[in-house]
């Protein structure tokens, strides 16, 4: 294909200048869409991780209770364990220790806050197998007669939130992807009849020795994809660079404050470079095609 | 006398054929009037008119440049109005034109120049190479291979430009003033290429309005008058006026 590309015009399509700026443009065109690309791949991949993480989980809050008709509070968080325990599909019930709320707690009261003699409420994490579930009408049941007041928390409202948030922001992106890619069609469009123009004349006698339509709509085809080509090679460069900028940038950061997306190198790697390399390829690709249909309706009106 | 100066009257399966052919540029005057006439193959006509008569016209209407606005052609025994975009370029390789004005491509070598009708025809490059360069020998140019268009002389872009016309062997070859702007002894020596090109087959069309050159050579001529055809035969003075 490069041989191809790289071969002798019988149009002189290099000299023109209003394809000067072409490649340029579409470097900016390349790196904004793969950008655009791989925000959207990250959010998308950070959101599912989010929602994943919490989707086969239920937190149920225990209020604190003074009434000594339900029993003591170690005593009803232990009876709430371990009726959950019981429940078909649940792989794991865990009990957040006191000590462990009282510093979650912490940022929020203050550091000389004496949270021991505050009445906090427990939290109980109930984990279900991947393959089910979690039965929130079930578990309110169990939980109920041992700890009236409890609240049964499935993260449903927060996840349907976060899912609804991902879906909006890949969804602009796909759309300011696409309105990219019409663009640089549009801009294939300019370039290539504006070389039309200027060449006429010798349009006019390779048909007249005659040139097959295709045989004058490849060259500019080649020539244009040519263009396209250089500017998706300088914006694949510089997407490089800024992904390594990033990527030291978020290395710098404190990892208690980064989620953890569970991906292996293999991934990372993927998600580094599919976004650049699918709009470099779809952008050769309008190029290609634009081009030749342009000149192509534009031969069918001549002689 | 028609068989004696090649053009023969309107019949079935002719060369060329022009049938009542009207024509005119856009909602322009007609610059061509109900012009008839047949070639047959192997034949050399002058084409001859005072400037304005429509010589261009008609030849631009035989290279398949414009379609007549009434009428009909036939080339090659092919009508040519009804001819779709994929198969005009094939008839079109049938015929070698030599523009007025060369036309010739400036960024291109004299090479590539000559070379250009052979490559459209998806000819191979080792049959071009021979082909071009026996051209160029042909026309004296064998040492301007590399030479761009713009740093020859006239002399030598007009015989450059009949390179180009005859190099793909056309059964057609017309000439539009080919002797305009050049002296005698170039236009002499033009005049011997397409010659020469008859000789090989080629029914060639010369337009001018060089009356010594006609006389000289005496081939029948198509003479147009304010866009109406006459035939000529051979050895026939250039009406004057």
């Amino acid at each position: 294909m490069f041989r191809r590309l790289g071969r002798r015009y019988d149009l002189p399509l290099d000299r023109d200048g209003a394809q000067r700026l072409l490649p340029w443009i579409v470097a900016l065109m390349t790196y904004i869409a793969a950008m655009t690309l791989l925000a959207a791949l990250v959010l998308g991949s950070l959101a599912w991780r989010w929602t994943d993480n919490v989707s086969g989980a239920v937190t149920v809050l225990l209020p604190p209770s003074t009434d000594q008709a339900v029993g003591s509070n170690e005593g009803r968080i232990l009876g709430v364990r371990d009726s959950l325990a019981t429940l078909p599909g649940v792989t794991a019930v865990e009990v957040l220790p006191a000590a462990e709320v009282a510093k979650r707690l912490q940022p929020w009261l203050g550091a000389g806050a004496s949270v021991e003699d505050l009445p906090l409420p427990r939290l109980v994490v109930l984990r279900v197998a991947p393959d089910r579930r979690p039965d929130v009408a079930q578990i309110r049941n169990r939980v109920e007669p041992i700890a009236p007041g409890a609240v049964v928390d499935d993260h449903g409202v927060w996840r349907a939130e976060i899912v609804k948030l991902a879906t909006r922001m890949m969804t602009g992106a796909g759309l300011a992807v696409v309105l990219i890619a019409m663009t640089a069609a549009v801009l294939v469009i300019f370039a290539v009849r504006s070389g039309l123009a200027i060449h006429r004349e010798t349009i006019e006698v390779l048909h007249l020795i005659g040139a097959h339509d295709d045989y004058i709509a490849r060259q500019f085809q080649n020539h244009t994809t040519k263009l396209v080509f250089q500017g998706g090679l300088v914006a694949l460069f510089v997407l490089g660079v800024s992904e390594v900028f990033l990527l030291q940038a978020v290395l710098g950061l404190d990892p208690s404050l980064l989620p953890r997306f569970g991906m292996g190198t293999a991934q990372w790697l993927a998600l580094a470079f599919l976004p650049g390399l699918a709009v470099f390829a779809g952008m050769l690709a309008i190029a290609n095609v634009t081009a030749r249909l342009t000149v192509r309706r534009a031969l069918a009106r001549m002689v | 006398m028609a068989a004696a100066t090649g053009i023969a009257a309107a019949s079935g399966g002719a060369f060329v054929r022009f049938e009542n052919v009207g024509f005119n540029y856009g909602d322009g005057p007609m610059v061509l009037h109900d012009v008839a006439f047949d070639l047959e193959p192997g034949t050399f006509h002058f084409l001859t008119g005072p400037s304005g008569a429509g010589k261009t016209s008609l030849l631009r209407l035989m290279y398949l440049a414009d379609r007549p606005t009434s009428g009909a052609i036939r080339l090659f025994g092919r009508d040519t109005v009804s001819l779709s975009r994929l198969e005009a370029p094939v008839v079109r390789r049938r015929i070698g034109v030599v523009f007025q004005d060369f036309r010739l491509l400036p960024h291109l070598s004299a090479f590539d120049n000559v070379a250009l009708p052979l490559r459209v025809a998806s000819v191979g490059e080792p049959e071009i190479r021979q082909h071009v360069g026996e051209l160029l020998s042909w026309v004296g140019l064998a040492d301007a291979m590399d030479a761009r268009p713009k740093t020859l002389s006239g002399g030598e872009q007009q015989r450059l430009a009949i390179a180009r016309a005859v190099v793909a062997r056309p059964d057609l070859l017309v000439a539009d003033e080919p002797t305009g702007n050049v002296d005698d002894h170039n236009a002499m020596r033009m005049m011997r290429l397409f010659q020469n090109a008859h000789h090989y087959g080629a029914t060639v069309v010369v337009a001018t309005h060089n009356a010594q050159l006609v006389q000289r050579y005496g081939y029948p001529q198509l003479h147009l008058q304010a866009g109406r055809l006459k035939v000529l035969p051979a050895g026939t003075a250039v009406p004057q006026g």
